[in-house]
């Protein structure tokens, strides 16, 4: 994914590889493009080699630091703009910082909301592309599924595929604007492949020539009806998974009804990350323990205002969940009311 | 001047060329004397729970005393594996192995081992007709084990890298840097058929073939010692004992995969590991066998290491991957495999601990060599973590195919107290139990898997009667429910609701159908759940039921349990013909549920009681009044007495 049109990219020169790439990662989820260098003289081949927008810089490096690299770029290119990030702060250290031209000096650890803000003011916003959920390529393959031709391209999913035709397999965790990750399970289908078959994740599987899939066949269903007496369990009375039970002649009382109502479909987690790409809501705990929950650090006034995660809630019940009921009606609100 | 001389040693010390590990070889070498006495003390994690600590130093400050510092060395060294008899003492050159050695004892065998040269015999192994053992080697626990892997742990201190040089450690690693191309080593390896030894035994040189053939300049190697199974130690003994094999055995992977940056990810519960590692690292480094041009062959390797949080499921590869990142270990779905895509997205490959370290005996010695110990599906030697009521517990290694009979038998002396064998649980919390009849069946992948179980890391719970097949089911049913990461609704709420069934089963309110029910869903989350750990989960229930289905159906219609473990389906009972009324068990019950007096027969009121034991345990074994009842067995003794 590249960033906003006719962005220069952004330099990050850092020795440590978790440090290094985590903070890519970051900013390339935002939108920015990012190069990397793991010492000064990298950093310098690279600054010779392509305009650089602005440059993240560790104090400490191996060979040249980041005061002398900054200090080297900025006699070549003026106009570059850079902060200086360290494990090792010091007055002295942040005085030559902004001496040799860096708009900011930020002590390890630090918020990376932070080092955006930093960006985002001498770069300006980035323009927000929602990207699909893996990289498409051109390609066409052929595959069947329920006996129908289907013509993919190489990196759709097999639920992408079937949704192409018309075909409907149920899920409960997929949106298209979204990372699949495969929670629910409920889009699981069979794949054969010469004597074998096997079952998979339709969300996450990625498609394949000659692939020959059935979305419907008695293991999938068995699979679907057990997974939906689970979360009836859970979440008994929402419409989505009502609807499902019906489809599927799910015997409801299965289990004893030990309602959660979340099912940690995670929708609402990766809307407000991938989305809106605020993290203000997230998971904690594991196992059945297991919940979403506003983060520390959550700015409620922009939930407030925002609201569009409840949404996307396929049990609708967001708001008695995470205890928002003193937020102000909206249109998002108004989705929940069924519920 | 002090910096000078700093950077001089360490020029020095840098291998620049294989001919100068063979010449610090043989430097090492002519420092040491074979025949000179050394004392070793085993410093592996149960040795050191033991107190081998305070017996160094009481060897130490006895051998000063003595003045014989000159004459005896003193080294402490990896695990030995028979740790339930430590501290493992073993002399050399005689190589007197003393057992269950305590800070007391040194003074008599420095007076008598280091002075007279003489056996203390108390302290040596006494076989089951009293005949004393002297060498380690011939101890029956050690005589029926190949420990090629583990075998090395006795002889080293694990933070000398000296020790494992003098060994012959790093010459495999010189041997594929001169004289192999990357492609020979990968076939090698692949000849081998070595298959890895975390769990899946997926065979690791079609995995590294993968991830040399995927698209991608930067690609790493990992090795994964997140080992979280209950009871299983074996990757924690090897890393803390023998930390340079691994590495070596990494370095080597690395040059075959075209790889130039390394992850270690160690549990921060295994303090000894981490330490260890460190130091080899640090010391691979400074002689140049980490680093840049690693022994001049122009290949670059480094290796950091990751601590990890505590979390089982991180063991899984793309959820330690996914740790390695930064994030929360969650695995994640791998239709494109780990080797392919992994760590950022770049082709990684993960092998255990113990795949790793034997990794340099293959290169050393061939593939034809490995290849000729096992079975014909699986190759080489597995190490065991032997735990539960066997005699001799500990860590062993044998070749793959060793029936378990011997393994339980002749390595573990049988079953303790002379009870009768009942299962034994292989493949940690997700593996299953393997009953009586299936015990001559060879251990291999293959095998374990045919029989409902796997080989998993290695974990080997042996059971007695007295144990329970539901409540052992319902127990790590429990452990995979605490850690289930909880991200798809098979794991999640399948292990849940098979656990509430089990729990209500145990209760004695286990219903007509729950057996199939647990069935059922155990099938849904085999073929369904995101990673091993959700599709492995229903094992111990499955396992049990296939082997145990009686024992369920007693809890659930006759609200039986026949091996008296579950606490809602037994009463303690005293018997009134043999209760002599000694005021004992009234005297330790914790609830006043017994009523009686001085020489009056007593009476347990079954409404009070909480059935903590006491009174059966209290009981002199010359009356043995109070039994633990089954409920059959309460009403067949009640209707008696009626």
């Amino acid at each position: 994914m590249k960033g906003g049109k006719n962005m220069k990219p952004i330099l990050l020169v850092e020795d440590e590889a978790v440090m290094r790439e985590s903070i890519k990662d970051w900013l390339t989820d935002i939108g920015y493009e990012v190069e990397t260098a793991e010492d000064g003289e990298q950093a310098l081949k690279t600054f010779g080699e392509q305009e650089i927008g602005f440059v993240i810089l560790d104090l400490r490096l191996p060979g040249k630091d980041g005061l002398e690299v900054l200090r080297e770029a900025k006699a070549k290119h003026p106009q570059l703009k850079g902060v200086i990030i360290t494990a090792y702060p010091s007055v002295e250290t942040a005085v030559e910082a902004i001496k040799h031209g860096a708009v900011d000096y930020l002590p390890k650890p630090f918020d990376l909301n932070r080092l955006e803000e930093i960006i985002r003011e001498t770069l300006g916003p980035v323009q927000i592309e929602i990207k699909p959920s893996r990289e498409v390529s051109g390609e066409e393959v052929t595959l069947t599924i329920d006996g129908i031709e289907v013509k993919a391209r190489q990196g759709m999913t097999v639920l992408q595929a079937a949704q192409s035709v018309g075909i409907d397999i149920p899920t409960l965790c997929y949106h298209e604007k979204l990372t699949p990750v495969g929670a629910c399970r409920l889009c699981t289908v069979e794949i054969v492949k010469g004597q074998r078959s096997q079952l998979v994740t339709s969300c996450v599987y990625p498609v394949e020539a000659g692939l020959v899939v059935r979305t419907e066949s008695e293991p999938v269903i068995n699979v679907r009806k057990m997974l939906l007496a689970m979360m009836w369990s859970r979440a008994p009375g929402v419409q989505a998974i009502r609807d499902l039970c019906i489809r599927y002649g799910v015997d409801r009382n299965k289990f004893e009804v030990e309602p959660t109502y979340c099912i940690l479909c995670g929708l609402c987690v990766r809307y407000c990350s991938e989305v809106k790409k605020k993290n203000f809501i997230g998971f904690v705990g594991r196992g059945t323990e297991r919940q979403v929950m506003f983060l520390p650090g959550a700015d409620f006034k922009e939930c407030s205002k925002c609201g569009e995660c409840y949404g996307i809630c396929p049990t609708g019940l967001m708001p008695s969940n995470y205890g928002l009921a003193q937020l102000p009606i909206g249109t998002a609100r108004e989705c929940c009311v069924s519920a | 001047m002090a910096n000078l001389v700093a950077t001089d040693l360490e020029t020095r010390m840098r291998l620049s060329a294989p001919s100068d590990l063979v010449e610090l070889r043989k430097d090492i070498l002519s420092r040491r004397d074979p025949t000179k006495l050394c004392v070793t003390i085993c410093s592996g994690t149960g040795c050191h729970a033991y107190g081998s600590e305070e017996v160094y130093e009481s060897f130490v400050s006895e051998i000063q005393k003595k003045g014989l510092q000159k004459k005896v060395g003193i080294r402490r060294t990896g695990c030995h594996g028979f740790c339930e008899r430590g501290t493992v003492v073993v002399v050399f050159p005689e190589e007197i192995c003393y057992l269950h050695v305590k800070p007391d004892d040194i003074p008599e065998i420095v007076a008598t081992t280091l002075t007279e040269r003489k056996v203390v015999e108390r302290l040596l192994y006494e076989d089951q007709d009293g005949q004393k053992i002297v060498q380690e080697g011939d101890i029956p626990f050690y005589k029926h084990q190949s420990r090629i892997v583990f075998g090395n742990n006795r002889f080293i201190d694990p933070k000398n890298m000296e020790d494992y040089i003098a060994l012959g450690g790093y010459s495999a690693l010189a041997k594929a840097l001169s004289e192999m191309t990357p492609e020979l080593v990968l076939d090698e390896v692949k000849k081998a058929n070595l298959r890895g030894r975390g769990g899946g035994g997926f065979p690791a040189g079609v995995k590294w073939e993968t991830t040399r053939n995927a698209p991608g300049e930067i690609k790493y190697v990992i090795v994964n010692a997140d080992e979280g199974d209950p009871g299983a130690y074996m990757d924690r003994s090897l890393l803390e004992g023998n930390p340079h094999s691994v590495l070596e055995g990494l370095i080597i992977g690395a040059y075959a995969i075209g790889s130039h940056e390394g992850f270690i990810y160690v549990r921060q519960e295994y303090p000894l590991a981490v330490e260890n590692i460190t130091i080899a690292l640090e010391q691979a480094r400074k002689y140049g066998l980490l680093g840049k041009n690693i022994l001049g062959s122009g290949f670059d390797f480094d290796v950091r290491i990751h601590r990890g949080a505590g979390a089982f499921v991180s063991g899984e590869s793309s959820a330690l991957m996914t740790a390695i990142e930064g994030r929360v270990g969650e695995p994640r779905p791998k239709y494109i495999r780990t080797a392919v895509s992994g760590i950022w997205e770049r082709p990684s490959n993960l092998n255990n601990v113990e795949t790793w370290a034997t990794v340099p005996l293959i290169i050393n010695k061939g593939a034809d060599w490995f290849t000729g110990i096992g079975t014909k599906g699986s190759k080489g030697t597995k190490i065991f973590s032997l735990v539960g009521k066997v005699n001799n517990t500990g860590l062993v290694e044998v070749p793959m195919g060793m029936p378990l009979r011997d393994i339980i038998y002749k390595i573990g002396g049988g079953i303790r107290q002379g009870k009768k064998f009942k299962a034994v649980q292989t493949g940690g919390p997700s593996g299953g139990v393997i009953p009586e009849r299936l015990l001559d069946t060879p251990v291999d992948f293959d095998e374990l898997s045919k029989m409902g179980s796997m080989m998993g890391s290695g974990g080997m719970i042996v059971m007695d009667d007295t144990t329970c097949m539901v409540d052992i089911a319902r127990y790590f049913l429990n452990f995979l429910s605490d850690e289930s990461c909880g991200k798809c609704v098979p794991c999640r709420e399948g292990i849940h609701k098979m656990l509430k069934i089990l729990n209500r089963i145990c209760a004695g309110e286990g219903r007509k159908g729950d057996i199939e029910l647990l069935e059922e869903i155990a099938v849904v989350v085999q073929t369904s759940a995101l990673c091993a750990l959700g599709t492995t989960a229903p094992n111990p229930v499955l396992s049990t039921i296939r082997y145990f289905r009686d024992e369920y159906e007693a809890h659930i219609h006759e609200k039986h349990c026949p091996a008296g473990v579950c606490k809602a389906l037994i009463s303690y009972y005293i018997q009134p013909d043999k209760c002599k009324g000694c005021m004992i068990c009234l005297r330790n019950c914790p609830v006043g549920a017994i009523s009686g007096g001085k020489r009056e027969v007593h009476f347990i009121q079954q409404n009070k009681c909480t059935k903590c034991g006491n009174c059966f345990e209290v009981c002199p074994s010359k009356f043995a009044a109070v039994t633990k009842a089954t409920a059959v067995q309460l009403a067949q003794a009640v209707g008696n007495r009626d």
